[in-house]
Order: C-alpha cells, then structure tokens, then sequence
C-alpha cells in the first residue's frame, strides 16, 4: 500500500493576498483566466473563493490551507493542482 | 527524516510542523462529486460500494465509518443524498493523491458495478 503514497508531498508556506495573485497570473498562463472571486472574512481569517466559471470547480484558500472542490472531472483538477503546488514550498 | 541539532531524526509529520513554528504547513483537500446512477436505497447501495471496495482494494484497510461513509485508509468516500440525486464524494488530503485518483477514476469508469 506505501506504493501508492511514493509520490507524497507535504506543503508549506501562506497564501496570503500576494499568493493568490501569483496563484490567479499562474492559472491564466495556464489558459484558466475565466473565474470568479469572492473574500470574505471568516473567525479564522480571509476566505478566497474562485470559483471557474465554465467548470463546476470550486477553489476555496485560508490562511491554514486550500480546498479544491470538482465534479469529477480529473483534468482540470490535476491541472490546478500542479498549478498551487507550484506557488507552494513542500518537503 | 529530519536534520535536528545535527543529528538525523525519523519524526512524524504533524509533529515536525508543531516542533518547528517557523514552518506554517498548508493542507491541501481535495473532494470529488461522482453522480451515482442506481436504483437501489442508499443503506444497499453504501453496502454494495463497501464490498466492492474491500474486494477491490484488498491491500488497503477499508471500512464503514458510520451509515454514509466508507474510509480506505485516509481517503473517505461518502455517499450524500439532496433532492433525491444521489452523489458520491471522495475526499482527500495532498499526500492520498494517488489513491484518491485511482479510486475516483475507478468510480467514474464504473468499473465499481452496480455503482454507475
């Protein structure tokens, strides 16, 4: 069962308002510019919502981490997953 | 394996981030909606995925967590139900990746019968 864990990374680091818009030039360079942003202030700080217009996707970051939300559709998850784990440090 | 006052030591994840406060760690979750197309209840349908689970991925621990979720080792599978469409939804933290991507693939190929 470890094989499936070989690939295991773990990240580190803030996604604070300079973060984010590295994440969002990122996620353009990567032909994903059709999105929509929402912040609001939560107990625990700044929730960013972005969600893609065209894909029911759904990208959800706080200060102590980030959800990603999808239908199913593996591409554009693992496209936008490689994209924050870019913006990331990790071990 | 961590570098700590020179020496190599083998230390748990969560407990490298509370050792070293310096390093904010930032989870990255995952959750993965699979439309489920059958016509049996959700309690069958729960069992049904829990057996073929379990067959299907002998290697790993997988159990029934309570009466909507199934957990293979990290990685939960629950069965939601709103407005009588039922849905599947996997989540998961960064390091199940490859786990979860199988198994999400595995339901969305419904090479898991009786499920799609």
């Amino acid at each position: 069962s470890s094989l499936f864990k070989k690939n295991a990374t773990y990240e580190y680091g803030s996604m604070g308002p300079m973060d984010i818009d590295l994440f969002l030039k990122k996620l353009k360079q990567d032909g994903i510019s059709d999105v929509k942003l929402t912040q609001t202030s939560e107990t625990d700080g700044v929730l960013t919502k972005i969600k893609l217009v065209n894909e029911e996707i759904e990208i959800n970051i706080s200060e102590k981490g980030t959800h990603i939300i999808c239908e199913g559709k593996q591409s554009w998850r693992l496209q936008i997953r490689d994209v924050l784990m870019s913006c990331m440090n990790r071990f | 394996l961590v570098m700590k006052e020179g020496k190599l030591t083998l230390m748990d994840v969560t407990d490298v981030f509370k050792e070293f406060n310096g390093i904010n760690r930032h989870v990255m979750k995952f959750s993965s909606y699979i439309k489920v197309e059958n016509s049996s209840s959700s309690l069958q349908i729960l069992e049904q995925l829990h057996l073929l689970l379990k067959e299907k991925l002998s290697v790993w621990e997988v159990k029934l967590v309570d009466s909507q979720s199934v957990a293979v080792e990290s990685v939960n599978v629950k069965l939601e139900e709103e407005n009588s469409e039922r849905r599947i939804c996997v989540s998961w933290a960064n390091p199940d990746e490859d786990l979860a991507c199988f198994l999400t693939d595995s339901l969305m190929a419904g090479s898991i019968h009786g499920i799609k």
